[in-house]
This record gives C-alpha cells, sequence and structure tokens, in this order.
C-alpha cells in the first residue's frame, strides 16, 4: 500500500513538476509577446507621426513645387506625343 | 499484537495518510496549474495574433512611409527630372524630325520663336504660353536689359529670366539688332553683338546659348557677304542658326488681326514650321492663342528650338 502510494505521489510530483515548467515557459513566453507587442505598438506610433510629418512635408513640397511640377507635366505630355509620332 | 507492531502499524498509517495529503495536495497544485496552463495558452494565442496584427500593421505603415518618403524625393528631385525629360523630348523630337523628312509619319513639329524681347509683352506672350502648356523660343536683343523700351514700368531684366524658368529656349540676336546701323559693317563688329547679347543672357539667366537668328534673318540678301563670313566664325564658336518658315508679319508695324491672321495661316505649309513672330506686336500677342490652336488641330507638335534641331544650320 505504502509502495503503491509512494508511486502515485512520484508520478503526480513529476507531473506537477512538469505542469509548473510548462506554466512557467507560457507564462514567460507571454511576457515576451506583450512586451514585443508593446514595442511594435510603440514603432507604429512613432511611425504613423513620422507619416503625419511626411504628408505635411509634401504637401508644403506640393505648394512650392506647383508651377515645377505644371513644367514637369508639359515635359512629359511632350515626350508623350513625340512617342507616339515615333510609334 | 505486540508493541513493536503496534509502532510500526502507527508509522505506517502515518506515512500512508502523509502519502495521501501529498497526493492531495499536489493533485490540487497540478489541477490549478493545468487551468492557469489553459488560460495562459489561451492568452498565448491571443497574444500571437495580436502580434501577428500589429506586425502586419507595421508593415503597412512602413509601405505607406516608404512610399511618402519616395514622394518626398521625386518632388525633391523635380529639377533633375524636368531636365532629363527636356533632354529626352529633344532626342525624340531628333527622330521625330527625321520620320517627317522621311514621310514615315503624320505628325507635324512647330517650333514658334519670337524675335527682339523681351518687351513689357513678353509676359503676357508667357502667360499664354503657360496656359497653352507650351514651349516657345525667345531670339532676345540687349536693347532692353534693363527697363522695358515700351514700358518702363516693367523691368525687362527680370523676363529673361522669366523666359529660362518657364521652360523655353532663350537664345540670341544680338544686342544691338542694329541692321543698318553698323551690326553688319564686318564680321567682327557682328561677332562683338553676338558675344555681348551672349554675356548679357549668361548673365541674366546662367544659361550660355548656342543657337542665333540673324537680324533680318540669314538668307536674306542684304550683307550677304558679312553674314556668310559672320557664319563660318560662328561654326567655330559652337553656334547654331536658324531663319525662319512662317509668319504673321509682325515685324513691321501689324495692326489688323485679319492681316497677321491671314499672314499666319498663308504661311503653314510645311511639316516642320519655324513660326516668326515679335513679342513687342500687340496684335501678335492677341492672336497667339488662336495661333496655337491653329497648330495643334493641323497635327504639329509645338516644341522649343534645341541646337541638335534640323532646323538649326550647323
Amino acid at each position: 500500500m505504502k509502495k503503491v502510494l509512494f508511486g502515485i505521489f512520484i508520478i503526480i510530483l513529476g507531473i506537477s513538476i512538469y505542469s509548473f515548467i510548462m506554466l512557467n515557459n507560457v507564462i514567460t513566453d507571454n511576457n515576451n509577446l506583450k512586451s514585443k507587442i508593446n514595442t511594435v505598438n510603440s514603432d507604429n506610433s512613432n511611425l504613423e507621426k513620422d507619416n503625419e510629418t511626411k504628408e505635411t512635408k509634401i504637401d508644403n513640397l506640393k505648394t512650392e513645387l506647383k508651377d515645377r511640377l505644371e513644367e514637369k507635366e508639359i515635359w512629359e505630355k511632350a515626350k508623350e506625343k513625340l512617342t507616339s509620332a515615333l510609334s | 499484537m505486540g508493541k513493536s507492531e503496534r509502532k510500526t502499524n502507527k508509522r505506517s498509517i502515518i506515512i500512508i495518510i502523509i502519502l495521501s495529503l501529498g497526493i492531495l495536495a499536489l493533485s490540487y497544485f497540478t489541477v490549478i496549474n493545468y487551468y492557469k496552463f489553459q488560460d495562459e495558452t489561451k492568452n498565448n494565442k491571443e497574444l500571437n495574433q495580436k502580434l501577428n496584427e500589429v506586425t502586419n500593421n507595421k508593415n503597412k505603415i512602413t509601405e505607406i512611409n516608404n512610399s511618402l518618403l519616395s514622394q518626398i524625393q521625386e518632388l525633391e528631385n523635380t529639377e533633375n527630372t524636368i531636365l532629363e525629360t527636356k533632354n529626352e523630348v529633344f532626342k525624340l523630337a531628333s527622330q521625330v524630325e527625321t520620320k517627317i523628312k522621311n514621310k514615315e509619319t503624320n505628325y507635324k513639329i512647330a517650333y514658334i520663336t519670337f524675335d527682339d524681347g523681351p518687351y513689357y509683352l513678353t509676359d503676357t506672350i508667357i502667360a499664354t504660353l503657360k496656359k497653352y502648356k507650351v514651349k516657345a523660343t525667345f531670339f532676345t536683343i540687349g536693347l532692353n536689359k534693363d527697363k522695358c523700351f515700351d514700358n518702363q514700368k516693367y523691368s525687362c531684366a527680370e523676363t529673361y529670366k522669366k523666359i529660362v524658368d518657364n521652360g523655353h529656349t532663350i537664345a540670341n540676336h544680338t544686342y544691338s539688332h542694329l541692321i543698318f546701323n553698323g551690326l553688319y559693317n564686318n564680321v567682327d563688329s557682328f561677332i562683338t553683338q553676338v558675344k555681348k547679347q551672349e554675356e548679357l543672357i549668361k548673365n541674366r539667366t546662367g544659361v550660355t546659348t548656342n543657337i542665333l537668328r540673324f537680324p533680318g534673318g540669314a538668307s536674306t540678301a542684304a550683307y550677304y557677304g558679312v553674314k556668310n563670313g559672320a557664319i563660318t566664325k560662328l561654326k567655330e564658336m559652337g553656334y547654331g542658326w536658324v531663319d525662319w518658315t512662317a509668319q504673321d508679319g509682325d515685324g513691321g508695324s501689324l495692326n489688323s488681326y485679319d492681316v497677321g491672321w491671314r499672314n499666319f495661316t498663308g504661311s503653314i505649309n510645311e511639316n516642320i514650321e519655324v513660326v516668326l513672330f515679335h513679342d513687342y506686336n500687340k496684335t501678335t500677342a492677341s492672336l497667339l492663342p488662336k495661333a496655337i490652336e491653329y497648330l495643334e488641330s493641323k497635327n504639329y507638335i509645338l516644341l522649343p528650338l534645341f541646337y541638335e534641331s534640323v532646323m538649326i544650320n550647323k
């Protein structure tokens, strides 16, 4: 009886230790994931801010370069016409 | 039962109780661990999913970021792109000219040119060209180097730059243009006036021109000998020169729209035209929009002159 109980005890102890280790692994993994998510979220927030800055810069450049962009368009149209004349 | 036997039984019972309690405690601990494990595993899946979502989001934002960056670079490189496209246009135009000469295309090319400016009307002409998205060529003289000759309120000095900034070709028409007052006395007097105007253009715009139109034209009989000598000298200087094939007759005192229009339409009959206008003439300024529409309706591609064009004599 003692031996059987001792055997059961050892088995359950093993299972218990194993489940504890597994649980710890998942908890550690989850903490890592949370930390990664926080990092990526922070990256995203920075990127979004950067995008907003870039969009403003593009708007400003487009206003500044309005004439030059029109100029570019004229030359591109001339190029298109000449290309179709060659085809 | 002996005393020692009872003692052994007691100890066994205690051990069994301890083992049983231990088993119970461990079982409880294991069950708790199991449920926690289940929860954490579920959590783990959700966190992985969330990480995937935020990572995908990051990729999308990064993609937008890169696209914005390339847009900024593209905008910042606009000047270079314009220059590259302009050079490509001139290369293509050379090929189209060859096709036109060989009658291999229905397209035609017209080079609109303005002589004797800048004058105060040059601004109006530039505005019309801008409205119609057309580039032209301005054969400038030095008469209006500071204030405009015909309207002292205007600064013609700035107009040189405006011509270039608007993508038109700026060219040389000599500094003085005094056809009957010394320009064609001899080759040297002519070349002096060419160099003087070349320097003025360079100072005003930063552009060194190598395209010239002789005041009065190179092919006209007057001062033929001097012009021939000048041509030899111009070749040495790397210059090309061009006359014209069509005009509205505004070189004199054209002030009738109808006459100008008749002259203009009557002179358009070549597949490659160099149209002569003068940017001091109000009639020309007023018929220019219609002239552009007319040329475009006749399948002409309107371009500014460039050195490699077949129309430039070299």
